[in-house]
């Protein structure tokens, strides 16, 4: 994906586009971040300590704990151990991402996967899926007429979202989020957003990026069951890790959802749903991307053809 | 703060995110995945949004201010009913946090 990149598309026009994905974080981040700078500064960092923090931790959840728990003199031991748990949610988003970084050069898939938050996550996983599904139409589309010919294929991996575009993505965000923070940390009390304002930006990304999934049964069981999951947590007073185990939940209920629904037998799915996996091999064979955005219809499938 | 403890805090906080966010990319990228597990990363978006919202709305003020001020408590959830409506409608980010902080403040200065 990247080589095509290099070659003969139009960067600048490439660039733009991870601009316009970009831009709802830069706002979200533009937001969140001075409040967060003005924070670390009341907690007694310096100017240059938190442009370090924002521009190597990169992590909002942690850049608000910090100083929070330095405020309340809180051992230095549990503020790392607090600040890790909350992070390990991180892990999720990167094993999802691994697909797209395939045919990706090392040190790319390094800066890519280090630069990845939870909102540049959403994003660029929405664009990768939504390039593949883009495909995957136009193909079944073209299905019955088309003799093999590169050229379809071809245009198709031109236009679709190149790791390089989702690393943009992510520096802009990365960007934006040191300069507010700065920028938050210089001009101070200048600005006074209320907090419960300035956090509810990135609960709306959230939201959106949550109801921008296409639910069927299972991707709903697993939506729901980690929400009950995290207010459980909260409940038992287990806040740092409770998005993990809140996310782990829904997850494994879904699979056992999935893998009892499998045995359900449906014809007429059946034949779709091999027509599709069909395509998608033959998609595939091109793009070399093992992207498996559609799971669920996908591995009902292979288990209704092992029946 | 002293650069010492900075050091210690940040450095170690940095080592763990960043060994979270590389690691796994990096060990799976050139990797066939078994079907199972293919599956499960599929399910990892939506229980990771639903999650993060559900962290946002069961936050700690939430738990207090059920006690004391009940209307209060329900304010982001108001505003959460109409960011979904406008998620669904519009699917945009922009959209969803213009309308998300505008709603949310309008509830706040008005309840």
């Amino acid at each position: 994906m990247t080589i095509l990149n290099s070659k003969n598309y139009n960067a600048q026009h490439k660039l733009k586009d991870a601009f316009v994905a970009a831009l709802p974080i830069i706002a979200g981040y533009t937001v969140l971040g001075i409040p967060c700078g003005i924070l670390g500064i009341q907690a007694g960092l310096t100017v240059s300590q938190i442009a370090i923090m924002s521009l190597l931790f990169y992590s909002g959840a942690g850049q608000y704990m910090i100083p929070n728990m330095l405020m309340t003199a809180t051992p230095i031991g549990s503020i790392i151990v607090s600040v890790a748990l909350v992070n390990t949610r991180q892990i999720l988003y990167s094993a999802s991402l691994s697909r797209f970084l395939k045919n990706t050069g090392k040190p790319l898939s390094f800066l890519f996967a280090a630069t990845v938050t939870d909102e540049s996550f959403g994003v660029n996983l929405g664009r990768f899926s939504y390039n593949k599904n883009n495909v995957e139409k136009r193909h079944t589309h073209q299905n019955h007429t088309r003799v093999k010919s590169d050229k379809t294929p071809q245009a198709d991996l031109i236009e679709g979202w190149t790791v390089t575009q989702a690393t943009a993505v992510n520096l802009l965000s990365l960007g934006t989020w040191t300069l507010a923070n700065i920028t938050g940390a210089i001009a101070g009390t200048l600005f006074t957003f209320p907090s419960a304002l300035a956090s509810f930006a990135m609960t709306s990304i959230f939201i959106c990026l949550l109801f921008m999934q296409r639910f069927k049964t299972p991707t709903a069981i697993a939506a729901i069951v980690a929400a009950i999951g995290v207010m459980l947590c909260k409940i038992l007073g287990l806040s740092g890790p409770a998005i993990l185990i809140g996310a782990i939940a829904g997850i494994i209920a879904a699979l056992l959802v999935n893998s009892a629904t499998r045995t359900t037998p449906n014809a007429i799915v059946r034949s779709k749903g091999n027509d599709k996996n069909n395509v998608k091999d033959d998609v595939n064979n091109k793009v070399n991307d093992n992207d498996k955005d559609e799971v669920n219809c996908n591995v009902n499938d292979k288990g209704k053809e092992k029946l | 703060m002293s650069w010492l403890d900075f050091g210690i805090i940040v450095g170690l906080s940095i080592a763990s995110i960043l060994a979270c966010r590389v690691l796994p990319a990096m060990l799976l990228k050139s990797r066939e995945l078994p079907d199972r597990l293919q599956e499960a990363l599929g399910f990892i978006p939506p229980a990771a949004f639903a999650a993060l919202v559900a962290n946002d709305l069961f936050s700690a003020n939430f738990f207090d201010a059920l006690y004391t001020d009940s209307i209060g408590a329900f304010l982001p959830w108001l505003a959460t009913a109409v960011v979904v409506a406008v998620a669904l409608i519009t699917r945009s980010l922009i959209w969803c946090i213009v309308t998300g902080v505008g709603s949310l403040a309008l509830l706040m200065f008005f309840l």
